[in-house]
């Protein structure tokens, strides 16, 4: 038996003694070429987008923070930005001669009426002298009539999020199940699949959503199928990828018993990577509410919309309104799907 | 695979010069010839990669055998008939391999998944009959029903293997085979398993083929103890013909220890 078995154990006296065993350094030369290499690649693209300057200004401007150097030309940007910005605009205010259908007895709720002198230079056309005339102007004032404002475009942001983030539920559901190489009924859909997957990642929301403005018109249509297309894409690839990683023992079982594939990623796949579709659903819905407010800015509907109009107009106590308004949103939509991923990955 | 017609009742599964080699070039089973009656309990016994672990796997049409036949149940063990052979061959696992998410309602029901239509698989829907086999089964395994709607993660490694046996028997299936089903669980719990496993066999007249590690075990419950080294088989016969020497043929591939003092004696077979 031992002749046709040769077990393959080497004798002690024939081994290497542990001193003379080769133990491997952690770096080696070509580690070091390869660290400098990518440091003259860095120095080469720093070069080529004006880091060193960046560098000069933040120095200038730290210098003048604590006083050794005046008139740094960073400080003096955020602090005209920092003046425009505040204090914030929430009220909002309106000429009554520009209401329609105006009611004095019947003020909205909260408002009230302003009468404000407003003194403007006209030219007399008999003497063609500039003659300072006196009118008064009827405001109607809502005290957070803005800030409603803002948080009703808020609320039409998140619809737009949401409905982008169904859609590419919707899209990436049958493309991860198509792109995942062991679940593929053909190789030809994987192909086709993922060629689709990588398309729709690599086209970013602004740029379709400069199209779909052209396609659809302005408004929400053309946001939510620009964000559903894009986050398709990367849902398409991250779902498919899970199914691909998923532990095998489950699956292996339910195969064995001649069961049918797609019953097999309904029962061992999904349970599994359910938990992490969620995050990862979450983490897109996240980002399609920010990119919804971005998108706004080339006509997409949303909040965008309303800042791009007020930065334009130079309304910048508006403009941070909208950003706080942003911010807020942001930081409650994070907590909201900290505490779902801490209940699910359990 | 010319007589496949020939002693149709006498033995269920059968490998004729079977041999398997792995695409990397291991040789995991050569020439085997195996005949297995219905309804026998068989231990196989072995080092590890003594192809125990392909010999099952080639059973429930998981790998195919490279050359030679297999046929289980008078049918040829090949592409065509992989998914009929499957569906009465049921597994079960060293590592339990259940779906960690799910009851044990669900994990014991997904075991007749191929019995059930693709929509009401779909939404979880299984008929009355198999719901009520599926907890008969539990309970005759020993869960009861707070553990059966229990996710499966939740429990101990034996009650876990307890559900895979329960799996395993919800579609009656012809052959069991079981990879070392004990292998992660305490004396014990092993003997339990195994007690479960036999009388399930028996109850239904399955054949089991089980591979073990423990040759007390081995001994206690096999109707019939084969023997692998190195991918052929070394011993084949009752358990009290399983002498030292036997031993020493299937863990060290020689009848008795040799005299090279070079080589450690094995300390798991002395």
């Amino acid at each position: 038996m031992s002749t046709l078995h040769p077990t393959v154990v080497p004798t002690p006296n024939k081994a290497i003694p542990p001193e003379e065993w080769f133990h491997k350094p952690p770096f080696k030369a070509k580690s070091f070429f390869i660290a400098f290499c990518l440091l003259v690649l860095l120095a080469w693209t720093g070069h080529n987008t004006e880091i060193p300057r960046m560098m000069g200004l933040l120095g200038d401007w730290g210098l003048d923070v604590i006083g050794v150097k005046e008139n740094s030309q960073v400080g003096a940007g955020f602090q005209k930005v920092g003046e425009d910005l505040f204090p914030l605009v929430i009220a909002d205010k309106t000429p009554v001669s520009r209401l329609e259908n105006f009611d004095p007895e019947n003020l909205p709720r909260f408002s009230r009426i302003e009468i404000q002198e407003v003194r403007e230079m006209t030219m007399n056309s008999d003497t063609f002298e500039m003659v300072e005339t006196v009118s008064e102007v009827e405001y109607l004032v809502e005290p957070v009539g803005y800030l409603q404002h803002v948080l009703k475009k808020m609320v039409e942001t998140l619809e737009i999020a949401i409905w982008g983030t169904v859609i590419s539920l919707i899209v990436s559901a049958p493309l991860a199940y198509l792109s995942a190489r062991n679940y593929t009924p053909h190789v030809i859909f994987y192909q086709g699949a993922r060629a689709l997957v990588g398309m729709l990642r690599s086209v970013p929301e602004l740029i379709s959503a400069l199209f779909l403005v052209l396609a659809f018109g302005f408004g929400p249509i053309a946001g939510i199928l620009a964000l559903g297309l894009h986050s398709a894409g990367f849902l398409g690839k991250f779902f498919a990828e899970d199914i691909e990683n998923a532990e095998k023992g489950a699956q292996e079982a339910l195969l064995s018993l001649g069961t049918s594939k797609p019953k097999v990623l309904w029962y061992a796949v999904m349970p599994q990577v359910l938990p992490s579709y969620v995050a990862y659903t979450l983490y897109i819905l996240d980002r399609n509410v920010r990119m919804a407010s971005v998108i706004g800015i080339v006509g997409a509907g949303g909040i965008g919309q309303e800042l791009k109009g007020r930065y334009d107009m130079f309304n910048y106590g508006h403009v941070a309104t909208i950003l706080l308004v942003l911010f807020i949103t942001v930081f409650a939509l994070d907590q909201f799907s900290a505490q779902i991923r801490k209940k699910l990955i359990r | 695979m010319k007589n496949i017609t020939d002693n149709k009742n006498d033995a269920i599964l059968r490998f004729e010069n079977a041999s398997k080699v792995y695409p990397d070039g291991t040789r995991a089973m050569s020439d085997i010839q195996l005949k297995v009656p219905e309804g026998q309990f068989c231990v196989i016994l072995g080092p590890s990669g003594a192809g125990k672990s392909t010999l099952l796997r080639c059973i429930n049409g998981m790998t195919l055998p490279s050359e030679g036949g297999l046929t289980i149940d008078n049918l040829p063990m090949d592409k065509r008939h992989r998914r009929t052979i499957q569906r009465e061959v049921a597994m079960i696992h060293q590592s339990f391999n259940l779906i960690p998410r799910l009851t044990v309602a669900t994990n014991i029901l997904a075991g007749a998944l191929e019995h059930t239509p693709g929509w009401r698989a779909g939404l979880f829907w299984f008929g009355k009959d198999l719901i009520r086999r599926s907890r008969e089964l539990a309970h005759q395994m020993g869960l009861n029903e707070a553990q059966y709607y229990r996710k499966a993660s939740e429990l101990s490694g034996g009650q876990q293997q307890r559900v895979g046996i329960a799996r395993a028997f919800i579609v009656d299936p012809r052959i069991v085979l079981a990879d070392e089903p004990v292998a992660s669980l305490d004396p014990k719990t092993s003997r339990e398993i195994l007690t479960l496993l036999r009388g399930a066999a028996h109850q239904r007249g399955a054949t089991v083929l089980c591979s073990l590690h423990q040759i007390d075990l081995a001994r206690e419950f096999a109707d019939r103890i084969v023997g692998m080294h190195a991918g052929e088989i070394v011993f084949d016969g009752k358990a009290d013909e399983l002498t030292d020497d036997m031993l020493n043929l299937i863990y060290d591939g020689k009848p008795s220890f040799s005299t090279d003092k070079t080589e450690s004696r094995n300390p798991r077979v002395a």
